[in-house]
């Protein structure tokens, strides 16, 4: 009969458990597979917008495990961008911003072609320019002090309103951002974008597959005008600040941004956040595991790689609290 | 296989090895458009002072890597005896996976440090990851 004293079965345990926990990790070169191809393609991307010059960045893409520290831009290319006439503008290499620059801003409802190289594969692409959508009217209340994180907190509801254009689709971006100036005591609380329609549709066309992505981030959510088309529309975001500190707080401003972006700007965003790798989001957890197919990222750029969007901002600055009648009108 | 060593000992053992699945695996990365224009919306921009420069995952094409070759040694050695006219008894001592190979199931991409300011390149890296290296177990058996 083996007989085993229970110190001895201690390291014989302990054994047994590093072998198990420990080695799941290995690291693997998979540089047999780089392939010359791909590293000369062109990473084009340009995003276009009434306020600013065209601007044009154009990078080769890297193989993960190789020595990278930042995306070395081409400097010595053709890249052209249409006119109103119809002919091509050369732009000039910036080496400050290391950008294609050229000498004009586009105008909305313009469609802008963008070709780079000059060979019968030449990388091209094209985008229109999305007409500006007013924020018309940003209206807000205050619930508090109520429990939600801590036993003082308040919840602000924004009520943004707009009108969508008819006979289109549109897509849209919205975000709420903090505006107040350095020497302010003004805190930025969370904003929740999860209780609108328009971001349950996101969640939903996100979720498809696998379940469990949710607009809770702070930087703000695209939408398209899908269930809204041609109406004027009320978005209900809310923010909750946690301070109790609030008898010192006199101002909350806010800027309130509302992007008119092109379909293809939309489906780049709409990709890579199917491909979120936050830890809230399943899919991508499951992605980061190779356990689900992943989601290609949005190109709309022809014989190469990269984006070519449009945006048209409407903003608005507001302040919070006056908006709400102060702390004491709830 | 299997060696009946005399009518008490038997040594057996089973060798697999297959070839790795194939994966999709994203093994080149290209700018995103956050990089060359922080004024754009996005939902999630760069860090302001540089440090994310690792871009978005470029695919090329699906089943595009296979996983290095799976195999595993099981090793069992069975020991029978008798206690009396009625009651055998059989031991049996076994290694899964004899020889400890990490067989891989699955390939990521791993971010270990995202300071791109100082990052040498040794940083980041492919990873297999794996499950069930060497398991001993034990068994003892009595029949009546």
């Amino acid at each position: 009969m083996l007989i085993c004293k229970s110190h001895h079965l201690l390291p014989i345990w302990a054994i047994i458990l590093v072998t198990i926990l420990s080695g799941c990790e290995q690291n693997l070169n998979l540089d047999h597979y780089k392939n010359q191809e791909i590293e000369k393609m062109l990473v084009v991307n340009s995003i276009l917008n009434p306020d600013s010059v065209i601007a044009v960045s154009v990078t080769h893409p890297y193989f993960f495990s190789d020595t990278h520290i930042s995306f070395d831009p081409i400097s010595n290319l053709s890249v052209e961008v249409s006119t109103k006439n119809g002919e091509w503008e050369t732009l000039a290499y910036d080496s400050n911003s290391k950008l294609y620059i050229s000498t004009r801003k586009p105008n909305a409802g313009e469609i802008i072609n963008l070709k780079v190289g000059d060979t019968a594969q030449a990388v091209n692409s094209s985008d229109t320019i999305p007409n500006k959508v007013a924020i018309e009217d940003v209206t807000a209340s205050i619930e508090g002090p109520i429990s939600i994180y801590w036993n003082n907190d308040y919840r602000f509801s924004y009520r943004i309103t707009f009108q969508d254009p008819p006979s289109e689709d549109n897509f849209y971006f919205l975000s709420i951002e903090d505006d107040s100036q350095s020497d302010d005591f003004s805190p930025m609380g969370q904003i929740d974008y999860t209780t609108d329609y328009v971001f349950q549709v996101l969640a939903n066309t996100i979720n498809q597959d696998v379940q469990g992505w949710q607009p809770d981030g702070t930087f703000g959510y695209p939408f398209s005008d899908k269930g809204i088309s041609g109406e004027r529309y009320t978005l209900t975001v809310t923010e909750v600040l946690q301070s109790p500190l609030v008898s010192l707080i006199e101002r909350l401003p806010r800027k309130i941004n509302l992007y008119s972006i092109s379909k293809s700007y939309y489906e780049y965003i709409v990709s890579v956040l199917s491909m979120d790798y936050d830890e809230s989001a399943l899919k991508g957890n499951l992605l980061h595991l190779g356990l689900t197919e992943p989601t290609k990222i949005y190109s709309n750029i022809t014989n190469g790689a990269g984006l070519m969007g449009s945006y048209n901002l409407s903003t608005i600055q507001v302040d919070l609290l006056q908006l709400t009648d102060g702390w004491a009108s709830n | 296989m299997g060696w009946r060593i005399n009518d008490k000992l038997e040594l057996t053992g089973q060798w697999e090895y297959m070839t790795g699945n194939r994966v999709t695996l994203a093994l080149y990365n290209i700018a995103s458009p956050d990089i060359a224009f922080p004024d754009a919306p996005f939902t999630n921009p760069i860090d302001p002072s540089g440090n994310r420069q690792d871009g978005i995952d470029y695919f090329d094409e699906r089943n595009n890597i296979r996983i290095p070759s799976f195999h595993r040694l099981n090793i069992n050695l069975n020991i029978k005896g008798r206690l009396n006219k009625k009651l055998t008894y059989q031991w049996e001592f076994g290694l899964y996976n004899a020889y400890c190979r990490m067989n891989p199931f699955t390939i990521t991409k791993s971010y270990v440090n995202l300071d791109w300011k100082h990052n040498n390149g040794d940083y980041r890296n492919f990873k297999t990851l794996s499950l069930l290296p060497i398991l001993p177990s034990v068994s003892y058996t009595l029949n009546f």
